[in-house]
């Protein structure tokens, strides 16, 4: 019944419009006050402070900052052009780039946003000067935008770890593989539609701009290198990671492609702290409805009530994963994250989910969930920048969304998939 | 009245990008040091979590006053403009509850806190301070939005 009473009031003050941050806080301010239990109210500053100055979570603003600097710094337009001399040729060619692209700008950002808003200006751009038919140039780059957080780096990785204490390396890892699946599912499904819609292609490779489009990327595509290695060969830790990757995407763009000047920091600065300070606020929130939770009692009493509902595995995991999407369809990714880990992790632990596995399934749902409405954030992003209603956008999205949904899927049924690069590189 | 608004929030995104930056420099130059074992710095954890505090509480502040915090809008939305006025409103008030409740407990926490950190002896009062400053510079502004809901027709 508490259960029921605390998780409804939290829903409905969301629904009603109530900031994310002050509907976690408040339902569980409200919730002592209530009971005339104001001594633990004491408690909910110390429970902000800690759970957002976690030396883990500073990663978030370092890999949003790396992201916002390629796209400032010239150095997303080099990848573009990288991509472009590769797979320009297939069938639907941009659009195959676009999705290439988008991969390797994944290894040096962890922000889907950060994708769909600065590399998807570019591809939407050079896709509309191509004569792309625009749904299908808006729909793939929103799609193609959900690889970042699943291949790493990742920053919802770096907040499933730091809930869960599940290792960040062992995390990164996990996502290679469906990362890479991702992508290759969204290619698949515009070769489909290019087929269908005979659309346009390179004649032929062209090995020459291949080659010089490779040297201009070179600088660039070697920061996923430094972050692996450096994380992997005990250099520094994840959150160093995203520092050095900032790092050097500031060395790129101001001292090698002179595209940044210092006048611009503070600008930029802003623009990655706007992202970074609404997700650290909702995690302050969190902070002490969580403890809420667990001192309520909550996830017990949700894992046994499901455990009495069935006692089948599989049924358990559909019905979780039924939730996190249609959660995902409400809130932003990383409120369905620090809301449902603390709920759904014990319940994984009790049908034997490897904590890893859960964490790429809970991601995958989370970034589907970006990408459908009412609330996506990454729909509204590429929306706002194709100049196009998000409804069109979202039909437009259906033939990728059952790609992405495919390799889910997979990632639940076949638990090798996540669990088996971590165990091979590092270790059970 | 809205030149004291424009100077404030000049300021509260000044403190937020002057954290952060002093943030990058600090564990850029942690990392540098640790990989040419040129020194240690015994103090750096301490002086990190205070800017981290600072970086995301006055940011927050920044982000309330520009309306920039994760919310739903869809019931305002698609309301017609007199209830969906009073949504705002309640909203709001929602809202003005829960900054109260952080800047007052937030207050007696960073009052009552005389630990100081171990190696530079800051008082740890200086770090939660973040929490209830931030929330009263908050209320302020919910006050304010309450103010105009209340006594102006705001275009929706």
């Amino acid at each position: 019944m508490t259960t029921f009473i605390i998780l409804g009031v939290l829903v409905m003050l969301i629904v009603l419009g109530v900031p994310i941050a002050v509907s976690l806080g408040l339902t569980a301010v409200g919730f002592y006050a209530l009971q005339g239990d104001f001594r633990i109210l004491a408690m909910m500053p110390q429970r902000m402070f800690s759970a957002t100055t976690g030396f883990t979570l500073l990663a978030i603003p370092f890999f949003i900052l790396a992201g916002t600097l390629m796209n400032t710094g010239g150095i997303t337009e080099r990848i573009f052009r990288f991509a472009n001399a590769c797979v320009g040729h297939v069938r639907g060619g941009l659009g195959q780039v676009n999705v290439l692209a988008s991969l390797f700008f994944s290894g040096m950002s962890g922000a889907a946003v950060a994708d769909a808003a600065g590399l998807g200006k570019v591809e939407l751009k050079a896709m509309a000067d191509k004569g792309y038919d625009p749904d299908f140039s808006a729909a793939i780059t929103a799609a193609s935008s959900t690889i970042g957080p699943v291949f790493p780096p990742s920053i919802p990785f770096v907040l499933y770890s730091s809930i869960t204490g599940v290792s960040v390396a062992k995390l990164f890892l996990a996502g290679v593989i469906p990362g890479v699946l991702m992508a290759l599912a969204l290619m698949g499904a515009v070769w489909i539609m290019a087929l269908r819609h005979n659309m346009p292609r390179a004649d032929h490779i062209d090995w020459a701009e291949i080659w010089d489009s490779f040297k201009g990327a070179i600088l660039s595509l070697l920061t996923p290198v430094i972050i692996i290695a450096g994380i992997f060969g005990g250099l520094f830790t994840p959150t160093e990671a995203g520092v050095a990757a900032s790092a050097y995407a500031l060395f790129l763009s101001m001292v090698v492609y002179k595209e940044i000047r210092p006048s611009q920091l503070p600008a930029i600065l802003w623009e990655t702290l706007v992202s970074t300070i609404g997700v650290m606020f909702v995690i302050a929130a969190a902070g002490f409805f969580g403890w809420l939770l667990v001192h309520q009692r909550v996830p017990n009493a949700l894992v046994a009530s499901m455990l009495e509902f069935s006692d089948s595995a599989v049924v358990i995991m559909a019905i979780v994963v039924l939730i996190l999407l249609v959660l995902g369809m409400f809130l932003e990714g990383i409120a369905v994250i620090v809301l449902t880990v603390p709920l759904f992790a014990p319940v994984m632990a009790e049908i034997g989910v490897d904590p890893i596995q859960f964490g790429v399934i809970m991601i995958m749902c989370s970034m589907l969930g970006l990408l459908t409405p009412p609330v996506g954030m990454v729909l509204f992003a590429v929306a706002a920048v194709a100049r196009m209603p998000v409804g069109r956008l979202s039909r437009a999205l259906v033939p990728y969304l059952i790609g992405l949904a495919l390799v889910l899927l997979l990632v639940i049924a076949v638990p090798a998939v996540s669990t088996w690069l971590p165990a091979l590189v590092l270790g059970s | 009245m809205s030149g004291i608004d424009h100077i404030l929030g000049r300021m509260l995104r000044a403190v937020p990008i002057a954290c952060f930056a002093a943030l990058f420099v600090l564990l850029f130059v942690n990392v540098v040091a640790r990989t040419f074992q040129l020194a240690g710095f015994a103090w750096f954890d301490e002086v990190v979590q205070g800017l981290f505090a600072w970086m995301v509480f006055s940011g927050s502040a920044a982000l309330w006053r520009e309306h920039g915090h994760f919310q739903v809008t869809w019931l305002a939305d698609v309301l017609p403009d007199a209830p969906a006025r009073m949504v705002q409103i309640v909203i709001t008030l929602l809202g003005l509850c829960f900054l109260a409740a952080m800047t007052w407990y937030g207050a007696s926490l960073a009052t009552r806190a005389t630990a100081v950190t171990p190696i530079l002896a800051l008082p740890t009062s200086w770090l939660y301070a973040a929490i209830p400053i931030s929330g009263a510079v908050m209320m302020a502004y919910s006050l304010a939005d309450l103010f105009r809901l209340l006594t102006r027709k705001v275009p929706k």
